[in-house]
């Protein structure tokens, strides 16, 4: 799955391999999230989190100048994730067992780890769906993207529309108008890209 | 706005408050670090350098041993089975004469490694290398390759093997 724009991702990795630090950076912004969240998922804690996404993104500089599938990219990044998840996975699990006295009451890696079916194929597959859409919010405008975000953000920050209106300055009435509006211009993005890439 | 519209804006709307919630943004400090990876000077060439190269050597040649005279050697067999050996994988390869040209085949043996590639270019290069990936058993083919000498590169994770050039179609020199 691609997009037309200019900066798709056959033309970011065109754009590094051309030495444009600019297009790396954009590189990394566009697949941030999708790393951190299957890492997430793995259950690591900030630290193991960090390495692992680091980790991701240094294979990624390496196998730029290799990249042949460009329109693979995304797939690749979230084998690639997984893998390294699982592998550090495994290195801690065999530290901790060797570490780890009988007595030691401390609940193991096996026990805080997250569920094991959220790195599950088909689970990963839904991510790279939700990315999808996530990517699209990207390329909306400011104000949409903004609304957006905004009113489907985390319940436990959840915004109330007034404040929305505040932050926006927008009438409060005009929120639910606009939210419809923007998500109707989201839609037909997705939409446009799905027909050119069919 | 009809009904259905309305549920189809609802579905939307929750899917996308999925997406938002699913795929937080990583942490400032981790997102500069992953950019602050970018060689600072001749971008092109420290992407490159950023690969490790090992070069193979040559474990075993059919053609090679044990040692009858050059003719009973190409009657007695027109496949040639070679190996090479890196650190931490082996590849292993087969030339045969095909109706047009060889067919070169082989299987890389070592850890599994997803997205990884086999190179061949003609030396001297007159030709834009033919590349392709490894399947699901770390086996590779190309037909129809002309008779001479060529250079056969294995791109995995970080690492680039390669092999010392390989005369296909000649008995080893």
């Amino acid at each position: 799955m691609r997009d037309n724009s200019p900066d798709d991702d056959a033309a970011l990795i065109a754009r590094c391999r051309a030495g444009d630090a600019a297009a790396w950076a954009s590189l990394v912004s566009r697949y941030q999230r999708l790393v951190y969240a299957i890492v997430t998922r793995a259950g690591f804690d900030e630290h193991g989190a960090a390495d692992v996404f680091q980790t991701v993104f240094q294979r990624l500089l390496a196998h730029l100048p290799r990249i042949d599938q460009p329109d693979r990219l995304q797939a690749w990044i979230v084998t690639t994730t997984k893998r390294e998840a699982l592998r550090e996975r495994e290195r801690r699990s065999r530290h901790l067992s060797m570490t780890r006295s009988d007595d030691d009451d401390s609940p193991g890696l096996e026990d805080t780890l997250a569920d094991e079916a959220l790195l599950a194929e088909e689970a990963l597959s839904e991510l790279q769906q939700l990315h999808r859409l996530r990517q699209g919010m990207d390329r909306l405008d400011e104000r949409c993207r903004d609304l957006l975000l905004l009113v489907f953000r985390d319940d436990d920050d959840h915004v109330p529309y007034d404040e929305v209106a505040r932050r926006m300055g927008m009438p409060a009435g005009s929120i639910g108008p606009t939210r419809s509006r923007c998500l109707g211009k989201l839609r037909r993005l997705l939409e446009a890209e799905e027909g050119e890439n069919a | 706005m009809t009904p259905t519209d309305d549920s189809n804006d609802d579905a939307f709307a929750r899917q996308l408050r999925r997406a938002v919630r699913a795929l937080p943004d990583a942490p400032e400090s981790l997102q500069r670090r992953a950019i602050g990876l970018w060689p600072q000077v001749g971008a092109l060439d420290a992407v490159g350098a950023a690969v490790r190269r090992i070069v193979a050597a040559l474990s075993f040649d059919s053609w090679a041993a044990p040692a009858p005279s050059l003719a009973m050697r190409s009657a007695a067999s027109s496949t040639r089975h070679l190996v090479f050996t890196a650190p931490g994988r082996d590849v292993d390869l087969r030339t045969v004469a095909a109706r047009v040209g060889f067919t070169l085949s082989g299987q890389v043996l070592g850890p599994d490694e997803s997205g990884a590639t086999v190179e061949l270019q003609d030396e001297p290069a007159s030709q834009p290398p033919v590349r392709v990936a490894l399947d699901d058993l770390g086996a590779f083919r190309f037909d129809g390759v002309p008779r001479g000498t060529y250079r056969l590169t294995l791109c995995v994770g970080a690492e680039q093997i390669e092999l010392p050039p390989l005369d296909i179609g000649e008995p080893a020199r």
